[in-house]
């Protein structure tokens, strides 16, 4: 018996050399270890043996069955392990192809640097109004204290719509509409488009303007500094430097200009050994006008300049932009080349 | 305005170096635009006197002369002029020095003599030219042995500066020497005018009357007689030239020279053209042409203030003089006027004529009105010593109008503070305001009573002087305070969410921001009239820039179809741009602005992935596009219908009206060819446009969360087979219709023609969901509800069901 389990070990031995898949081992496991398998049949024998005998050849029998198992399991197991390693040898990605080109628009500059001005503004408090851009020469000029024979008008080329109507030069109209229309305190700034008669690599008819006002009973040229520093240095940057200088507007007295340390040199006024160009070797850049809300301007909407005081301010955006974002000439803003427009 | 430091350092000691006085000018809000040094390369140029010139004993045209220097024996230099004699100053450009266009002068040895050095031309040292030949001889008051560039004032630095137009008492010499006075503490110091007076007496040879004097409160004379019309001495020449004015002749020099030094504008007039010797400064009183010394014809309206003769106008007051009276080479009388007209006047005259003069632009800014004679009497006095001439006995000083009474303005220290955010004491408020010139006549504690100087017009209320007061003590002292801001207000309005997230979805869409000009030509602003329901006629500019800027626009598309072109020439596959922007028009009596978006887009997708093709942009991508927006605004049933005739720019079966509850809101499709093939575009070009203002008025204003559905829904499909013309819409309209009960929504999800279904015919293929909200449906019930649903549309409509 120990013979015959010994030959039938060494012949399925043979058998699972000679397998090639897993269909082969499935034929060798029927035909040793399936029900009417050879090794089966051999084990079913074992009963029939004298009990003396039994233990050992049962034995020897059951550790045939568990080799040939093993066998046939670490097969199979190699076998996949050798095609899925087949399989990660033939799938190859190339990674260096370009991604899908999924489909993006670009915002436009201005609008980026506008919607940050607007929104820093709204966080300090301010509330966003709009005003008409065909506006009233009342409006545009007279209720902000330009009358039509002062020539502080000649500041601003005018684009006329009719004898009385004009294309608003600025956005400082929207401070007469909304003082016009509500009582202090009011902390309001207007954003938009305006227009002047003016075309070169520094001026557009058309640009945008963020006007802003603070009109309360106590507000001060002092306060008037603290927004607008604010503002710069969230806008620029906190290492920004302002500079306050006298200058004129008729709506606003005291009135300043604001410059802000170059964005290019820093205020070095020096780039790469040469001067630098951006802030014509200065080391500041003007990019606000601002003031104390002129008396006059009060009392045409009615309000007393005894009781209420109030500082204005209006920022250029295309200049904000170009700064931001070193633009130098104009023109690129509005003519919508795509090649420019992908860069933001 | 420019002026030079040489000519400041005549009125006020620069204690400042350049770089710190030109800081200290900006500080003050006198913007510094531009500092040039000049510094000639002559400098070694010396003024030396001629002693003796005699013949060069071996050249005909040659001279020898002999020089004394400052110092040292004589010297001798040839001399190819002969314009010279004994006695005479001249320039000598010893050896050694440098002469313009890259000459070096050297001991030279000419026909056998020796030359130490050479005698200069005005030509030779690039100066403004006389026009003599020879050499220049300078006046006897020229110092032997001074170098010429300090003689003539020639090495100097011009500061070209900003002045706003409040500041029109910065328009002048006098003016920034004041303000540097003011801003360093050195000592303003204006020379009196050495004056020498002869017979007969002015009263002779003028009558003065004043008929205007709301616009001439002020007008006084002087004439000189036996003036000599030549050009002007060298220095005032050399001067003039550095800030970029061109000599004329002594005469009109000077009269420059003045207004220019003293901000009071002046004009001579030749005194034989004067007729009768009468002026008067009256208004015009009828229409009347002049012609002004430019040789322009002017029209003149009975308001304009016009000096005039015994005759007629001979000059328009303050702004110009006129091309009779004009000083010539053979004058000999002068007439000089100085006066002050009234800003406002002469403003009104000037803009309706369109002339800017020197003159015009500092009386419309307010010249200082107690100055008159002051400048007159310098002028008198600078002719007089350089065109010879005597200056008659007296000056006729009208003063008609209200004098200058200067206001007195009370400042309250309160106010000062309360303003600016400061705590200055009355002391330190009084202090700049003296600076300026005011007089501070009254001095509370709680309040200074102050008289600004004659020559500052611009400061009229309390205001104006705590400016200066701000000015003066520097911005930058003033303490940064962040002020506590009362919330409320609207903050970003309800606008800004419905239109940002429009802006967000398109961009995600892959279209980009694009923003035109408002301002388009008048024959597109007709062809794109903008959406029918807001459009009224077009607003055009009075003064419009150009032809393509005459209109502001009704539509976006125009724009964004430039925009198209622009990239187009570039090269550029695909173009698919959104705008929102203003629009503009007219219903006659009032104007109307809209908000409007538009959308182009053109060309075709490049390829997404390696391998796949490009594919063309189409009608699906821009309402896909814009339905997504819709979607994302959560916005009330829109529809997509055919185009009745609202855009007649677009293709009339390629495009859609958009309506939003009803509402006509928009326009989407593709251009209609003849438009297309005007502007040389090939292919479809889709393009849209929305009434924002609507869109937004159909927001939610808020989003409401519909619960979870608990039981699960049931798909039925229906393939529809209908003529080819058949709207997909048509369907759903008729199932809404009847508001089947149970029907969760109906998608349409394919379209099919061709064999086998017959020509002529299409299949529409619908997906109908429906789910009940308390009990999941069983087959049977949906198969029953299915079957009507299909029935009713069987019956209601041409259509049959695809089996």
């Amino acid at each position: 018996m120990k013979a015959t389990l010994d030959a039938l070990g060494a012949e399925i031995e043979n058998a699972l050399d000679g397998c090639r898949s897993d269909e082969d081992l499935e034929r060798v496991r029927i035909a040793y270890l399936g029900r009417k398998g050879r090794l089966t049949e051999v084990m079913r024998g074992v009963g029939a043996l004298a009990p003396e005998e039994r233990p050992a050849v049962g034995e020897l029998a059951n550790a045939l069955k568990r080799r040939v198992d093993e066998c046939i399991t670490a097969l199979r197991e190699r076998w996949k392990a050798e095609r899925r390693q087949h399989e990660l040898e033939r799938e190859r990605l190339d990674v260096t192809l370009p991604g899908r080109v999924w489909p993006y628009g670009h915002v436009h500059p201005l609008t980026a640097a506008l919607d940050e001005a607007v929104a820093i503004f709204v966080s300090l408090g301010f509330s966003v109004y709009e005003g008409p851009h065909i506006e009233d020469e009342y409006h545009n000029f007279e209720a902000l204290n330009i009358p039509s024979d002062h020539p502080a008008r000649d500041m601003h080329d005018t684009f006329f719509v009719d004898h009385t109507h004009i294309l608003r030069t600025h956005t400082s109209p929207v401070q007469i509409r909304v003082m016009e229309n509500q009582e202090p305190p009011i902390a309001a700034i207007a954003p938009g488009a305006v227009f002047r008669h003016d075309d070169d690599v520094t001026h557009s008819p058309m640009f945008h303007q963020v006007e802003g006002f603070l009109v309360d009973r106590a507000v001060t040229f002092g306060d008037l500094k603290g927004v607008l520093s604010l503002f710069v240095q969230r806008m620029f940057g906190d290492d920004t430097r302002l500079r306050f200088r006298p200058s004129f507007f008729p709506f606003t007295e005291p009135s300043a200009e604001i410059d802000i340390s170059c964005v290019i040199c820093g205020g070095a006024r020096a780039v790469n050994g040469g001067t630098c160009r951006v802030c014509k070797a200065t080391g500041w850049l003007e990019i606000l006008g601002a003031g104390m809300i002129h008396p006059a301007v009060f009392r045409a909407v009615g309000y007393d300049p005894e009781v209420v005081t109030g500082f204005a301010f209006g920022v250029g955006i295309e200049r904000v932009a170009m700064l931001k974002y070193g633009i130098t000439d104009i023109r690129l803003l509005f003519q919508n080349d795509l090649r420019f427009l992908r860069q933001f | 305005m420019k002026l030079t430091l040489n000519w400041l350092r005549e009125f006020v000691e620069l204690v400042l170096p350049i770089d710190e006085l030109c800081e200290a000018l900006v500080m003050a809000g006198l913007e510094v635009e531009a500092v040039a040094v000049h510094r000639p390369i002559w400098g070694a140029v010396e003024v030396v006197e001629i002693v003796n010139v005699a013949a060069h004993p071996n050249a005909d045209r040659l001279r020898l002369c002999e020089v004394r220097r400052a110092q040292g024996p004589l010297v001798r230099v040839v001399c190819g002029a002969s314009n010279m004699q004994a006695g005479d100053k001249v320039a000598l450009a010893p050896p050694g020095s440098d002469l313009p266009g890259d000459r070096r002068i050297e001991r030279a040895t000419i026909r056998g003599q020796i030359s130490e050095g050479m005698l200069c031309a005005a030509r030779e040292l690039a100066l403004p030219d006389d026009a003599t030949d020879g050499i220049l001889i300078l006046p006897p008051d020229a110092s032997i042995g001074r170098r010429l560039v300090d003689y003539l004032g020639a090495e100097d630095t011009v500061i070209d500066l900003a002045v706003t137009p409040n500041r029109g008492d910065c328009l002048s010499v006098l003016g920034i020497a004041r303000e540097i006075a003011a801003l360093t503490g050195a000592k303003l110091q204006v020379p009196a005018p050495a004056l020498r007076e002869d017979d007969p007496p002015t009263t002779s040879a003028v009558r003065v009357a004043v008929e205007a004097p709301d616009l001439c409160p002020r007008y006084a004379v002087r004439v000189l007689h036996g003036v000599c019309v030549a050009p002007s001495p060298l220095w005032m020449r050399t001067r003039l030239a550095l800030i970029g004015l061109h000599p004329i002749s002594n005469v009109v020099d000077v009269t420059n020279y003045v207004m220019l030094e003293r901000g009071q504008p002046l004009h001579a007039f030749d005194l034989a053209h004067v007729a009768n010797g009468r002026i008067s400064a009256r208004r015009a009183g009828t229409r009347q042409s002049f012609v002004t010394l430019d040789g322009v014809e002017r029209e003149l309206i009975p308001d304009d203030l016009v000096i005039t003769d015994g005759r007629g106008p001979v000059a328009l007051a303050g702004i110009m003089g006129g091309a009779d009276s004009e000083i010539r080479a053979d004058t000999t009388d002068v007439l000089l006027e100085s006066a002050y007209f009234t800003p406002a006047g002469i403003r009104r005259t000037a803009r309706r004529l369109g002339i800017t003069s020197d003159s015009s632009y500092r009386f419309e800014r307010g010249i200082d009105p107690v100055a008159t004679v002051a400048a007159l009497d310098r002028a008198a006095g600078l002719i007089a010593g350089t065109a010879s001439g005597t200056i008659a006995r007296g000056v006729i000083d009208k003063q008609v109008g209200r004098g200058a009474r200067l206001p007195t303005i009370r400042v309250r220290v309160a106010r000062v503070n309360a303003l600016l955010g400061t705590t200055l004491t009355a002391a330190e408020i009084e202090r700049p305001l003296r600076a300026l010139g005011a007089t501070v006549a009254g001095h509370a504690r709680a309040a200074l009573r102050v008289v600004p100087p004659s020559y500052r017009s611009d400061l009229q209320s309390e205001v104006d002087l705590i400016e200066e007061v701000a000015r003066l003590s520097g911005y930058e002292t003033i303490p940064a305070t962040t002020p506590a801001i009362v919330a409320g207000g609207p903050g970003f309005g309800p606008h800004r969410d419905p239109e940002e997230r429009f802006r967000q979805t398109l961009r995600t869409c892959g279209l980009t921001e694009m923003i035109a000009l408002a301002m388009i030509g008048a024959e597109e602003n007709r062809m794109f009239p903008g959406l029918p329901d807001l459009s009224g006629k077009p607003v055009a500019l009075r003064n419009a820039p150009s032809s393509d800027a005459a209109e502001l626009r009704r539509s976006l598309v125009p724009g964004l179809l430039q925009a198209l072109d622009v990239n187009r020439r570039q090269g550029e596959p695909l173009v698919a741009g959104y705008a929102i922007g203003r629009v503009y028009a007219c219903d006659g009596e009032r104007y109307h602005e809209g908000k409007a978006l538009g959308i182009v887009l053109a060309g075709a997708w490049p390829s997404a992935v390696i391998g796949e093709p490009p594919r063309p942009a189409s009608f699906a991508d821009l309402k896909g596009g814009l339905a997504l927006a819709f979607d994302r605004l959560a916005l009330a049933p829109v529809m997509w219908e055919s185009l009745q005739n609202e855009a007649p720019y677009l293709h009339p079966g390629k495009a859609a009206r958009i309506t939003i509850g009803g509402v006509l809101c928009g326009v989407a499709g593709a251009l209609h060819p003849d438009v297309s093939a005007a502007r040389g575009l090939d292919g479809d070009t889709w393009v849209a446009e929305l009434d924002m203002i609507r869109v937004v008025q159909y927001c939610p204003r808020r989003i409401v969360f519909r619960p979870l559905p608990r039981f699960p829904a049931v798909l039925r499909d229906v393939a529809i087979v209908v003529d080819s013309g058949f709207q997909a819409q048509q369907i759903l309209d008729a199932i809404s219709e009847v508001a089947p009960p149970l029907v969760e929504e109906v998608r349409v999800f394919d379209q099919y023609a061709g064999a086998p279904i017959p020509e002529g015919k299409k299949s529409i293929a619908y997906s109908i969901s429906y789910r009940a909200s308390d009990r999941t449906l069983t087959d049977e019930e949906v198969n029953t509800l299915h079957q009507e649903l299909v029935a009713h549309l069987t019956e209601r409509l041409p259509v049959e069901v695809r089996r």
